[in-house]
């Protein structure tokens, strides 16, 4: 590992206590109740959400989102000039950057920002293009910045939302609300936004079995519209359970969709008064 | 309570009505499939006219203002050489930027008359704040400015002790600490008192 000139340097190498503990247990396979889930949910039902904007006092609009214990902040920021370009473009454009605090996984994250976090600013940026009217700031471009606090599980849709939610409390103008959500499939088992244990379990396939369903699939889409924004999977999943989880989480977005609209009347009214 | 009976929010991508003869869809909504949605999360206003009715839709924040084609901005000078000279745009109007964009005030609009004979450095200094008027643009990330107007031109220059100077004609300032004058193209602001007469 290189040494950075910019930071105080620790250990070259550092390993996290927990892979140590379960040494003495008998058992290797993962034992799971896919019937009861360890936080007493059924398997399709949503976390309790949470959500509040106005944060961030420098930046134009922000929100914060707790799914669970989720909790995601995300800061937008005024159109700005792109400095570096010559031509001229009829659409603005929006950056995105997704990243996790330090302190936010089970094994500590790096202050750059790795493959995966790069991956997910990609995702976060697709879903929410086709809901901003672009062509409202030619030239111009909009800063969204994604910080997530703690990860236990559906991180992605979390920053999805309230990225949607910051966006609508900036002023920017938008075609409608971006909702999000994932699920994690396991065989014949579809876990509605799993927690981080759930995740790993979804992404884990068992030894004995070669054409296993397992994986992860997050979709972003405008409810109000009924518009597919962006869909992610991770895993190995025949056709018939993808249709089945798309329309599962299709249906899933669309519930969730209220309490982002709740959560900008609430702000307006404050604001009107 | 009896204030907020009149109050209609909204969210975006919320429908508001049928798109007709009667309702159209003015700043802030959008058309689709014959309907009105809205694009911003704010208030609704319907603006009664004789035979038609526009919905529009305020949000709550202020908005981001992007200069348009002939609005009056603030800029102050940075750059100067002969052929043009760089500002930054500060205000738009009466509205402060919060960020503030990039402008160009070529030689050939910086007065109406007798322009072969401009010289630039006689016109502006870097640091001078100017009234400019602002031109359809042609680069994509500059904005064009023009002062080929009486009233557009420096308002406020400072000279070489720091000391704010006092126009004296429309080619000359003055330093009122050490008399020297200094050639700018001055505008000619007219005051605001008398503005409210008019």
């Amino acid at each position: 590992m290189p040494i950075d000139q910019r930071r105080i340097n620790g250990p070259d190498v550092s390993i996290p206590y927990y892979i140590y503990s379960n040494l003495n247990k008998k058992s290797d396979k993962i034992k799971h109740d896919f019937n009861i889930r360890n936080d007493k949910r059924s398997n399709n039902e949503m976390r309790k959400i949470f959500l509040k904007t106005g944060i961030v006092s420098q930046a134009k609009g922000s929100a914060y989102i707790e799914l669970g214990n989720t909790k995601v902040v995300c800061s937008v920021f005024d159109p700005r000039e792109l400095s570096n370009r010559n031509g001229y473009c009829s659409q603005g454009e929006i950056y995105c950057e997704f990243k996790f605090a330090p302190f936010s996984c089970q094994k500590r994250k790096i202050h750059q920002q790795d493959a995966e976090e790069k991956q997910y600013s990609l995702i976060l940026q697709r879903a929410l293009e086709p809901a901003v009217c672009l062509h409202e700031f030619p030239n111009f471009q909009v800063d969204v910045y994604a910080m997530v606090l703690d990860n236990a599980g559906s991180s992605l849709a979390a920053a999805i939302m309230a990225a949607s939610t910051a966006l609508a409390n900036a002023g920017v103008p938008m075609f409608g609300l971006v909702t999000a959500s994932t699920i994690g499939i396991y065989d014949n088992h579809y876990l509605m936004d799993p927690t981080d244990t759930e995740e790993v379990i979804c992404n884990t396939q068992p030894d004995n079995q070669d054409d296993f369903n397992h994986g992860i699939i997050t979709l972003a889409s405008l409810a109000q519209h009924n518009q597919v924004s962006e869909v992610f999977l991770i895993g190995s999943i025949d056709t018939n359970s993808i249709i089945q989880a798309t329309e599962i989480l299709t249906t899933v977005n669309k519930d969730i969709c209220p309490v982002l609209q709740q959560c900008l009347v609430k702000t307006i009214m404050k604001l009107h008064n | 309570m009896d204030k907020n009976k009149d109050i209609i929010v909204c969210v975006p991508g919320q429908r508001l009505c049928i798109s007709d003869k009667v309702n159209i869809a003015g700043p802030g909504t959008y058309e689709q499939q014959g309907y009105i949605y809205s694009k911003l999360a704010g208030l609704v206003k319907l603006v009664e006219k004789e035979n038609t009715r526009t919905v529009e839709v305020h949000g709550i924040t202020e908005q981001s203002i992007v200069p348009a084609p002939g609005d009056i901005v603030t800029a102050m000078v940075t750059i100067v050489n002969q052929r043009f000279c760089k500002c930054s745009i500060k205000c738009i109007g009466d509205i402060v930027l919060t960020r503030p964009y990039r402008g160009i005030l070529r030689k050939e609009d910086v007065r109406a008359i007798d322009k072969d004979n401009i010289q630039m450095y006689k016109c502006f200094r870097p640091g001078d704040i100017i009234l400019a008027r602002v031109m359809p643009m042609t680069e994509g990330h500059t904005y064009q400015l023009s002062t080929a107007e009486n009233e557009l031109g420096v308002v406020i220059a400072h000279s070489e002790e720091g000391v704010a100077m006092i126009p004296i004609n429309w080619t000359q300032m003055q330093c009122p600490k050490t008399l020297r004058k200094e050639f700018r193209k001055v505008a000619k602001v007219i005051p605001e008192h008398v503005i409210a007469d008019q």
